[in-house]
């Protein structure tokens, strides 16, 4: 996706090694080549803070960049998701992004 | 102060911070304050080896973060693999290509120095994106930046310059534009790699399609680095050009011709 001198990303990531471990992004790639990560939703395979092992939205915000701290340090526990698919759902609708395949959410969990 | 310090109190802050997780699918995963920039930890793994030790490793979970922003086929390839075959060496570490995991492997007794040795090893692996291209170039440009304003007085260099006049002139910004002799305006480009030789090109070329007035001059990270085809093109529409901003003389002679 391009548009005046920046593009974006989306990516998928999912670890061989433990299913938990998985990521899907949006990045915009600034005209400079430096990337920049616009949200990031994680599985729940890392410890980020006081979130334990549960999955995780990062986002780009402002008083990172302030603080000259990596842009999407900030992170939030979230159950709207449970595996990459479902991530990846939450994060096309967040983003309001169209035109992809359709993607199914997670089914709610029944025993949450 | 220093007398008050107690080690005890010293090794129970220590403690604190690392945390032993059996995890419902069966992994056993050793928390440690070892994070990335954004804040993720280091997911540290234990497994039991087959001679009664442990195995001590980051999953593949390094170069999964790593390719959130970057290229990792880059960090098995020319400088960027000799450094990291470096910190593998010097950390004690192993890498697994097949699965793309770092680990050691420890007795149980070693594995506070196992898990510091790996988590220490990450750190200087994930460092390794200070070379990334983009970074580099900035850097480039600092130091082009430096050198142009020991030369040239401040009030005479115009950063990211749009030229006024033209269509769309947002989109081809002038690295620095010098107020030259004569009122001519010296465009000064800096070329940190074949990209940016490419851009530049068309940029030049764009500028006299549309008749504007002016000298160029391109100032090279590395002119050796730039494919032969791409610098032809260039040098058709560029003016004076330097190798590298190790020629520091000849930048200076060629800037002040123009600009003095």
């Amino acid at each position: 996706m391009d548009g005046g001198g920046y593009s974006f990303e989306l990516y998928l990531r999912q670890s061989f090694h433990n299913t938990d471990d998985f990521s899907c992004g949006l990045k915009v790639i600034k005209p400079d080549g430096q990337p920049l990560t616009l949200v990031r939703y994680n599985g729940g395979g890392h410890v980020h803070g006081e979130i334990v092992f549960a999955c995780n939205i990062h986002r780009a915000t402002y008083q990172a960049i302030a603080a000259g701290k990596k842009p999407e340090t900030h992170a939030e526990e979230t159950n709207v998701y449970r595996t990459l698919d479902g991530a990846l759902a939450c994060l096309l609708e967040d983003a309001v992004i169209s035109g992809l395949l359709h993607v199914a959410h997670d089914a709610p969990n029944l025993f949450d | 102060m220093l007398e008050m310090l107690d080690e005890k109190m010293l090794c129970a802050q220590f403690c604190a911070q690392i945390k032993l997780h059996r995890r419902d699918n069966g992994m056993v995963l050793l928390e440690t304050p070892f994070a990335y920039p954004d804040g993720d930890q280091y997911p540290i793994y234990l497994t039991e080896t087959g001679a009664g030790g442990l195995r001590v490793s980051d999953g593949g979970h390094t170069l999964m973060h790593l390719s959130y922003e970057n290229d990792v086929d880059k960090f098995f390839e020319g400088s960027r693999s000799i450094l990291l075959n470096q910190i593998i060496a010097e950390q004690g570490i192993s890498y697994d290509g097949d699965s793309g995991q770092f680990y050691l492997e420890c007795a149980p007794a070693n594995l506070s120095e196992a898990a510091f040795r790996l988590g220490q090893a990450i750190t200087r692996v994930y460092d390794l994106t200070f070379l990334n291209r983009s970074r580099v170039a900035s850097t480039f440009y600092d130091d082009l930046q430096e050198q142009i304003s020991a030369f040239v007085s401040v009030e005479k260099v115009h950063k990211n310059f749009a030229v006024a006049g033209i269509p769309n002139a947002d989109h081809y910004p002038v690295d620095f534009c010098i107020d030259g002799k004569n009122n001519q305006r010296l465009f000064l480009f800096g070329i940190p790699n074949r990209d940016k030789a490419r851009l530049t090109t068309i940029f030049l070329q764009y500028f006299i399609q549309q008749r504007v007035e002016f000298d160029s001059m391109l100032v090279f990270e590395n002119q050796e680095d730039i494919p032969r085809p791409d610098l032809a093109r260039l040098s058709n529409v560029g003016g004076d050009m330097i190798s590298s901003l190790n020629a520091e003389d000849d930048f200076r002679r060629k800037l002040l011709k123009r600009v003095a």
